[in-house]
Parts: C-alpha cells; structure tokens; sequence
C-alpha cells in the first residue's frame, strides 16, 4: 500500500512495565480526506513490542460491521524483526457508507490488541492500545438539488444488460473445425481412406482393403487365389522387386518394421506355394484360411503406418 | 609418446557420435509409434472443440434474444440456472415492474454463480425498485410502509456496495435513499444497516434550513 501521508500518532505509552513493553503504536493512512460514500478506508497500524511477544489473533477487531456507517471488511497482520524488536503491522481495510450532508471529519474507533510472551515461569500478557483516528468525508451531491416534480428523477436508473458477444466462440468453432478437417485429411492419408485410395506408399493398406472385400463376399472360397495374389502384390510393391519365397529373410533384414510377421509370411508363403503350385487350395484353407490371411494383411498393414 | 597422447582423443568422438545416433533412433521410433495414435487422437479433440465453441456460442445467441424481449418488456420466464448476463436482465425487468418479491432468488443464484459484479448490479436494480416503491408511498402520504422499504433500499445499495465499492450508481442512489431517512447515532445501534423503521422519525431532508439551531 502506497502511503502518501503520514498521519502519525504516537500512543500514549502505556504507564508500568507494559510501557516498556510496547514500543510505540503508529496509524498511518495514505490520507485523511476525500472520500465519498461506499469508499474503502485504508490504515496501517505498526505496533512495536519487546522481542519475544507474540500477537494474540483472538484480540484483533473482526471484520464486520462495526457502527451503523462503517464496515471492517479486511484485516491481515505480518510480523517480522523491526530492529531489537518485534514489529507487528496490521493491514486495516474499512468502508464508510455515511451520507454525508457536507465535508465532516468522522472517527474510526480504537481497539485493543493483546501481545503474549510465554516462557518457564508462564505467560506474559500486554495490552497495546490502538488510538482512534479520524478522517474527512466529503458529499456525493448538492444540498439542495434542482427540484424536480417526480422525486425517482433523482435516481440514478438501474442500468441495461448489454447482448454477450459470440463472435469471439463462432472463430474458435470455425477455427477448431478448419483444424479438426486437416487432421482427419491427415488421417485419412495416413490410413489411405478416400479420397487418397491410390496413394503410393502403402501397399500393404491396399492389400488388407483388397483382401477383406474380398472375404466380405457370400462365397469367400473361390476367392481366395485372388486374396493370397493381393498381398502377393503387396509385398512386391513393398519390397520394390517380386519377391518369392526364398527372398522373405532378407526383405525382413530390410524392412525390420515387419519382422514380428516373420512366421506367418513363412506361413503365408507355403500356403501359396500349395495352392498355386500343390493340390490346390481346398485342403489348406483350414491351415492358412481366408480370415487368417485378412488378419496378417491388417497387421501388415499397421505395421507399415508405424514404420 | 604423441601416438599415446592422441589415441584417447581419436576413440572418443565415435562413442559420442554412437550415443547421439542411439538416441535420435529412440527418439525416431518414439515418434513413430506415436505418430499414428496422434492422428487419430487429432480430429476427435479439434471436433469437440469446434462443437463445444459451436454451442457456447448457440447459447449466447439465444440468452441475447431473451435479453432484448426482457428490455423491450416482454415477460420472458428464465430459469434459475441461466447464464448471469440473463438473469441480470430478468431481475432488472422484474424490478421495472416493481415485482420485488421474485427478485431475491435470482440474485441469490447470481451470487452463487460467483457473478459478483452482476449480483451487485441486481442488489442496485432491487434496492431502486424498493425505493421507488417508497416513493409511490410518500407521494400517497403513506408514511407507515415507506420507511421499510427505504430501510430495505438502503441495505440493498449497501450491499451492492460491498461487493463493488466503486458502484457510483450505487453510491448516488444510497445517497438519495439516506437522505430521505436519516440515521440517528443515539438509536443505540450496535452493528450494520438494521435500522428499525420508525414511520415517525421519517421527514425529507430540507437542506439549508436550520432547525432552530444557533
């Protein structure tokens, strides 16, 4: 708090060992005039004590109404080491709502604080009396104001509720929804969804589409050369040359985001070899079937986003 | 000897330069695998952003076209839970109409919403319906209920007062009220504005006028 004036009163000591012990007792206020109705009156009272005594909360003013005009709203009290001292300063906040007729000076009453020291031989107490201080209050209108026939004319009147603002919330939506549509087009992209179904890059995406397309059809059995040539295309656009099954160790050495698929490509490869190659597809679909094959194509798949 | 002195030099930068390799691959692979979760996690949070705005936003709108059938007098019903700005406006047209009564719940809800500056601003529309109540009293020459409610208006500025002491309006108004019913520091009143109204004690300052002073 900023003190521009000083208005220093010097308590009487108090007669006895209390005067002793208290040293001194100042009110200060940043001034003592000028304030209107409803204004908040600022004080500090700095009270210096023999070290060792300490502030007994319970004796403070409580914050309240204090007379039919004045309110004690705030009070907060810091000690520290004022010298050999103790000092204790208490922040005083007041209100006045006195309706002054004209420029009056008003008294803020005084109180009592007490200061306890203990030791071995029990408690010590010392009472510090805080002066009544005063200061001006000032009117708010004329004494005699124009006249007027209807008496609410003097009112101030009761004010209008402004229309709250949404333009600042509508930006944020259209700004969030911008955002939220890049982000999906990002995912979308990622996860080769329209409008990025030929994208380069993810032939294992391709693959797992064509594949599980392919299972979703009333038959899935004939189509199961057609699945397993799918992720066969997969793995050649992958691998960036047709790859057979002798090629699989090296492409995993190469391409290690999908070496955890090791045993099912394996899998996935004799399955092949069988169907194209062997008997043909009937017997095997219970080893390496259509679902097994949509699965792998799908981890595949996340395998190559993650790479 | 210079061959010894060099040999720890030479070792030791490709160390360094294989620590800083391992840590970028961590640091690559980190991203990699949060790459796609933050893709997916992208959308759904600036999509509920956009629809919570879109919302907050829908709601003023329709608080702002409540607010201005309030102020052009239309009876609109608002419910205790509104936005602060509305019940604002439903106490200050209750408090044109004089309805005193169904104010104090609002301004109760303003407060517990913690609107404190609008809860102040409905204590100051309340407390100048209670004083104009008053004044439709004294110009009937009915002395007997104007002094509550001068007592009421007054507590209410008082009030709106406490929670933004640099209310002018408020100030003015507590003024004009006071004016009408003087306190009497002799009543023997310990604490707060809880004059008992007394009908008797009630005059309008005249100012200017002494009254049989020296």
């Amino acid at each position: 708090m900023r003190i521009r004036c000083l208005a220093l009163i010097l308590a009487p000591l108090l007669s006895g060992p209390a005067g002793a012990q208290v040293h001194s007792v100042e009110v200060r206020t940043p001034r003592p005039f000028g304030y209107f109705l409803g204004d908040l009156v600022r004080a500090e009272v700095d009270l210096v004590v023999e070290p060792g005594f300490r502030l007994q909360a319970a004796s403070l003013p409580k914050p309240g109404a204090l007379t039919y005009w004045l309110d004690l709203r705030d009070l907060d009290a810091t000690a520290s080491v004022y010298g050999d001292a103790q000092r204790v300063r208490l922040g005083l906040t007041y209100q006045t709502f006195y309706a002054a007729l004209d420029a009056r000076a008003l008294e803020i009453p005084g109180f009592t604080v007490t200061f306890v020291s203990e030791s071995d031989h029990g408690a010590t107490t010392v009472k510090a009396a805080v002066p009544a201080w005063s200061f001006n209050v000032s009117p708010l209108r004329e004494i005699q104001p124009p006249a007027r026939d209807d008496p609410r004319d003097y009112m101030r009147p009761d004010g209008k509720v402004g229309p709250g603002n949404p333009r600042p919330l509508l930006l944020g939506a259209a700004g969030s929804a911008t955002l939220a549509l890049l982000a999906l087009a990002g995912l979308a992209r990622d996860r080769t969804w329209w409008p990025f179904r030929t994208r380069r890059g993810r032939p294992f995406a391709l693959a797992a589409r064509r594949i599980r397309s392919l299972a979703r059809r009333p038959d899935p059995t004939p189509h199961y050369r057609d699945a397993l040539l799918a992720l066969h295309v997969g793995l050649d656009t992958a691998a960036g040359r047709r790859l057979l099954a002798d090629d699989l160790d090296d492409f995993l050495k190469t391409h290690p985001a999908y070496a955890l698929e090791g045993p099912d490509l394996a899998r996935f490869f004799a399955a092949s070899r069988r169907t194209f190659f062997g008997p043909g597809p009937e017997p095997e679909l219970g080893a390496f079937a259509l679902a097994d094959l949509a699965a792998l194509a799908r981890r595949l798949a996340h395998a190559e986003r993650t790479a | 000897m210079t061959m010894t002195a060099i040999l720890p030099w030479r070792t030791a930068p490709p160390s360094v330069g294989h620590r800083t390799r391992t840590h970028r691959t961590d640091l690559r692979e980190g991203w990699q695998r949060l790459r796609p979760r933050l893709l997916v996690l992208l959308p759904i949070l600036f999509g509920i952003a956009a629809l919570g705005c879109s919302y907050g936003a829908w709601r003023i709108a329709r608080d702002n076209a409540a607010i201005r059938a309030l102020s052009a007098g239309q009876d609109v019903v608002v419910p205790i839970g509104a936005a602060p700005a509305l019940l604002l406006a439903r106490v200050q047209h209750l408090a044109r109409r004089g309805a005193v009564e169904t104010i104090e719940p609002l301004v109760d809800a303003l407060e517990r919403q913690g609107a404190v500056e609008r809860a102040a601003r409905a204590r100051f529309a309340l407390a100048n319906a209670h004083l104009r109540q008053a004044f439709d009293h004294l110009e009937r020459g009915d002395l007997d209920p104007a002094g509550p409610r001068i007592t009421l208006a007054r507590q209410e500025y008082r009030r709106a007062l406490q929670a933004r002491p640099d209310f002018w309006d408020a100030k003015f108004n507590l003024d004009v009220a006071s004016r009408l019913l003087r306190d009497f520091p002799e009543f023997d009143r310990k604490s707060g504005d809880e004059l008992k109204a007394e009908p008797k004690k009630i005059w309008t300052d005249i100012p200017g006028q002494p009254r049989g002073e020296p």
